[in-house]
């Protein structure tokens, strides 16, 4: 064959094959997999813990975790999903131990700047408004929106893992959906 | 086998392996050696030598362990046997009282 | 627990049952996630229904924007996080089983990883070029000496190429590798090509 074969490079490769080489050992795809699912990540962990300095810490929990229970992932098409998963565990640990320490039943400082514009209104994409919109819910509804509307959680795993009753999960989710699309109708 | 110091030992074990071609690395023993060198082994050349000591000393059992990472020019089984060859020579030269085991298992290759 | 709701111009968009004609936001959504089937004829007939429903799935929209946003976002500032990353995986725990190599001297017993096998399987298919071996399993008693083993590896192949040609320069590959690297009496060699990659603007239209 004269054509040379088109370079086909670990950093193209699909999640499947990521996955599957890590999983069998190869720090270099994993690498891939941390640099490409890092970003979101720490996006998913700083709204799940709201502006924290353990954003950080959950995201390299949350890979080492993974790179430890990657042989035994199921689905290896699957990896951004299973990711989430993981850092939202992570981090819902983190803010029930907050809880225990705290006196507030949900204290949490205030957003950093990089959350995104501060109002809805003046962001320039619909990505960008949807995200200061998540930012600006109050942060038990911001929780139970971003695990089931971005990390695909069922009502019922966000009961039990936030400790909730199902139906004030129910409840918070309705808040948060009204609050979400009258932002988003807003800023159309 | 009596070899004298284990540390001293494991020092120039290292530096005999890394002298076999197509050895690329000397990975770190791991905890399945009941005793290994006591102390870092300093830097061989040409090969990588991680925090851990880089060959396992058990004196007791009569084993030498030493895991390798070897290069893709080379046959992995080839060189996993001139490794043992060398390590052999070099003990047989210190007049052990018994012939140690020698494991050497390839860890990587290329 | 807080319930401030922002307010807002009471005629923007009404979610609350009386609007809904009787149902709420809650079921809809939920009608939206069983993806409107079966057909519920009183939340299908209801103007209110329909409109609040519009409004959810530009949301649901709306997010599928942010997650793909948030993955295009730089990755963490530093490099020193990833090799933070990388310093604490622990990468012993894939060595697998140690398959053994026959030696002549007597008192060396010799092997190779499973790990180092499934490595140089992977850089076989990196010389072949054009795809990306995934995973790979080694079937069969690797701790016997001579015991049939059938290798299975998972393979991207790049776009544009006639994969009979590659499944079989790959398969002589990993063979070849085989053959000189360990002493597996290798009986199949057998690639499954999960995905054809496309690479990035090579087809308009195209995503991934």
């Amino acid at each position: 064959m004269d054509d040379p074969v088109a370079p086909f490079l670990l950093e193209e490769a699909d999640e499947r094959t990521l996955a599957g080489r890590a999983a069998d050992g190869d720090v270099r795809a994993f690498e891939v997999i941390v640099r490409r699912y890092g970003g979101l990540l720490r996006a998913h962990a700083r709204r799940v813990l709201g502006a924290s300095d353990q954003v950080d810490d959950a995201v390299q929990d949350t890979f080492i975790t993974a790179w430890d229970q990657l042989p035994s992932l199921q689905d290896p098409a699957q990896v951004r999903s299973w990711l989430m998963r993981i850092a939202s565990r992570k981090c819902i640990d983190r803010v029930r131990a907050r809880r225990e320490h705290a006196d507030i039943d949900d204290y949490e400082p205030a957003e950093s700047p990089e959350s995104g514009p501060a109002r809805v209104v003046e962001a320039r994409s619909r990505a960008d408004a949807a995200a200061a919109a998540i930012s600006r819910l109050p942060p038990e509804q911001r929780r139970c929106w971003v695990l089931k509307e971005l990390a695909g959680y069922s009502y019922d795993e966000i009961a039990a893992d936030l400790e909730l009753p199902v139906s004030t999960v129910r409840g918070l989710l309705s808040r948060a959906r009204k609050n979400m699309i009258r932002e988003m109708e807003e800023w159309r | 086998m009596m070899l004298g110091r284990a540390d001293e030992l494991g020092r120039a074990l290292a530096h005999v392996v890394s002298a076999v071609p197509g050895v690329r690395h000397i990975y770190p023993v791991e905890g399945r050696v009941a005793t290994v060198v006591s102390t870092l082994v300093a830097a061989v050349p040409g090969v990588e030598v991680a925090e851990r000591p880089p060959v396992g000393i058990d004196e007791e059992a009569g084993i030498v362990s030493i895991s390798i990472g070897v290069t893709d020019a080379a046959s992995a089984a080839e060189v996993a046997r001139d490794v043992s060859r060398a390590v052999s020579l070099y003990l047989v030269g210190l007049d052990p009282v018994e012939t140690p085991t020698i494991r050497v298992r390839v860890a990587s290759v290329g | 627990m807080t319930s401030d709701e922002p307010i807002r111009d009471p005629d923007a968009l009404a979610l609350e049952p009386d609007d809904l004609d009787g149902h709420t936001i809650d079921e809809l959504s939920d009608y939206l996630d069983r993806d409107m089937t079966p057909p519920d004829p009183s939340i299908d007939g209801s103007a209110g229904c329909q409109i609040a429903l519009d409004a959810l799935e530009r949301l649901r929209e709306v997010s599928r924007a942010v997650l793909l946003a948030d993955q295009a976002a730089p990755v963490p500032p530093d490099e020193s996080w990833v090799t933070r990353v990388l310093l604490g995986i622990a990468v012993d725990a894939r060595a697998g089983r140690d398959v053994p190599l026959t030696s002549t001297e007597p008192g060396a017993e010799l092997a190779i990883t499973e790990g180092a096998i499934r490595g140089l399987i992977r850089a076989a298919g990196d010389t072949v070029g054009g795809l990306l071996i995934g995973r790979v399993r080694l079937d069969g008693d690797v701790l016997v000496p001579g015991a049939p083993v059938r290798v299975t590896v998972d393979a991207s192949v790049g776009w544009g190429q006639r994969i009979p040609d590659v499944v079989s320069r790959i398969r002589d590959a990993i063979h070849t590798q085989l053959l000189r690297h360990t002493e597996l009496n290798v009986v199949a060699i057998d690639v499954n090509v999960h995905d054809i990659h496309v690479p990035e603007g090579f087809v308009r239209g195209v995503e991934r």
